[in-house]
């Protein structure tokens, strides 16, 4: 198959409109930079391929793309696991721990996977129902849904880390 | 009482992490190596996520320079690129050249800024895009300023510079082709509010070499690409950083202990300032690459960084040697 002029450009166009969003995704989840960078050529890799099935609105089918790139990986998986276990409770490089950010993650980490990544979409990447929903492969109805009953879950979870932890400071006293 | 999903925002692992609204080196590379493949074929991977960025970048240049379908004829006419420097050549060893320079850039005088930065810089790319296009008839340098403050507010204005013509027929070419690119045209010029400009590194470069080594890996696999994303780094901390003369002695070290190293020698820069060159030979991104470091002689303050292909230009419309790209820096 030859690839046109245009398909390039509309490709470069999509690269360096969101190549920094996909970044920061696989960044939030992988928490290591190099290997956000790497996950994110190859994300890149396989829009290049797909070009002809990237909608106009790319950024959630970039943040689908990068998901498969995520969970395809038995490498990252595991490398993402040590790196969780390593780096869950550091916060953001030359920042100071904002209040609470190693309690937020565990309440966070406590929650199923699936509730974690609509929370970090709709959090993290800014992202209103109807892109969550093309982000997951539902329909936006079921994207509202999912993400209601999961703002709930990590209420709660926030709830029970800070309980836990007012417990512990009490029972060192 | 805070809702669950501000204080999620409020803990976003990236709020503080690299963010710049430009493609840096390594996002081009990667760019530019994923398009030298045809869109709807599947890559062979190489082992992993660095595949994609490992891929030959050599094929693709030729398709944006070019900007042909494919199976098109390569045009006679090569793209224009700025001259080689003309070097005077020392039998120096790297190591000995680049620590004598360090000690010398150690006694210099120079305190890093610590209110606000600001770098100047003159840049040209064989892939530069102007509203879109690439202008192949002319080179056209790209002016820069950035400047940007402890509190991450800032300005970055870019602005093409005077263009250089390698031939009289590269200057026809550009005047009937409408002078694209022509000097003073704005390419960017953004504002950044309060903590909105991302530094790709966040604290202050340390001035302890080992530490300013481990500093500048950060988003820079130079363990895994070797010395030439060590030269990357270098070039992407002085467009964003002036360095005190001490951090400038560290990066002085730092280079004089790594492998692969060549001293080139003494050279003019395209600011007509006499330096002192380093290169390292590199074929990570496809086109065996001479990368090149042109430091002041008294300072030790980096002044030019130059990409020249040595070898092969692939499929690139340019003759082998020629310079690919180059920033030289104006303090």
């Amino acid at each position: 198959m030859g690839t046109s002029t245009a398909a390039r450009e509309r490709f470069t166009r999509l690269y360096e409109q969101h190549y920094w969003a996909v970044v920061r995704y696989l960044q939030r989840r992988l928490r290591d930079q190099d290997a956000a960078r790497d996950a994110a050529a190859e994300v890149f890799t396989i829009t290049w391929r797909r070009l002809h099935d990237v909608p106009d609105e790319a950024l959630p089918w970039l943040y689908a793309t990068a998901r498969n790139v995520l969970a395809n990986s038995q490498r990252s998986r595991n490398r993402r696991l040590r790196l969780h276990r390593r780096l869950a409770a550091e916060p953001p490089v030359g920042e100071p721990a904002s209040n609470g950010y190693e309690q937020v993650h565990a309440a966070l980490a406590s929650l199923s996977d699936a509730d974690q990544e609509i929370l970090r979409l709709a959090a993290w990447e800014d992202l209103k129902p109807a892109q969550i929903a093309e982000a997951l492969g539902c329909t936006a109805n079921a994207a509202s849904v999912r993400l209601h009953r999961a703002r709930e879950r990590f209420g709660t979870a926030l709830r029970d880390v800070d309980r836990s932890e007012t417990m512990e400071v009490s029972s060192d006293r | 009482m805070t809702d669950e999903m501000t204080t999620l925002r409020a803990v976003d692992p990236t709020l503080s992490a690299t963010a710049p609204t430009e493609l840096d080196d390594r996002a081009q590379r990667d760019l530019l190596a994923i398009i030298s493949t045809p869109s709807g074929h599947k890559l062979k991977r190489r082992g992993g996520w660095g595949a994609a960025a490992g891929l030959a970048v050599a094929m693709v240049i030729a398709a944006v320079i070019l900007g042909l379908p494919d199976g098109a004829p390569a045009p006679r006419a090569y793209a224009a690129t700025p001259p080689l420097l003309a070097v005077i050549s020392t039998s120096s060893e790297p190591a000995l050249v680049l620590n004598d320079l360090a000690a010398r850039a150690q006694r210099a005088n120079g305190t890093a800024s610590t209110v606000d930065q600001v770098i100047r810089t003159q840049s040209w790319s064989l892939f530069t895009r102007v509203d879109g296009k690439t202008v192949n008839s002319a080179v056209i340098p790209v002016e820069s300023e950035l400047r940007w403050g402890a509190d991450r507010s800032g300005t970055l204005k870019r602005v093409t510079g005077q263009p250089y013509f390698p031939n009289p027929d590269n200057e026809h070419a550009w005047l009937e082709d409408g002078r694209p690119a022509r000097p003073g045209t704005m390419l960017t010029s953004e504002t950044y509010a309060l903590g909105d400009f991302k530094p790709m590194w966040n604290a202050a470069p340390p001035t302890d070499p080992r530490d300013l080594a481990e500093y500048l890996a950060i988003g820079h696999p130079i363990e895994r690409i070797g010395t030439a994303e060590l030269f990357v780094a270098i070039g992407d901390l002085a467009r964003e950083r002036d360095l005190s003369a001490v951090q400038r002695a560290a990066v002085l070290r730092i280079l004089a202990k790594a492998p692969d190293m060549n001293a080139l020698g003494t050279v003019i820069d395209r600011l007509g300032r006499p330096g002192i060159a380093v290169a390292t030979d590199s074929d990570y991104s496809g086109l065996m690459t001479r990368y090149i470091l042109v430091f002041d002689p008294n300072t030790g303050a980096l002044n030019a960084e130059e990409a020249w292909l040595t070898t092969s230009a692939g499929r690139l419309n340019v003759p082998v040697p020629s310079v690919i790209s180059y920033t030289a820096w104006k303090h």
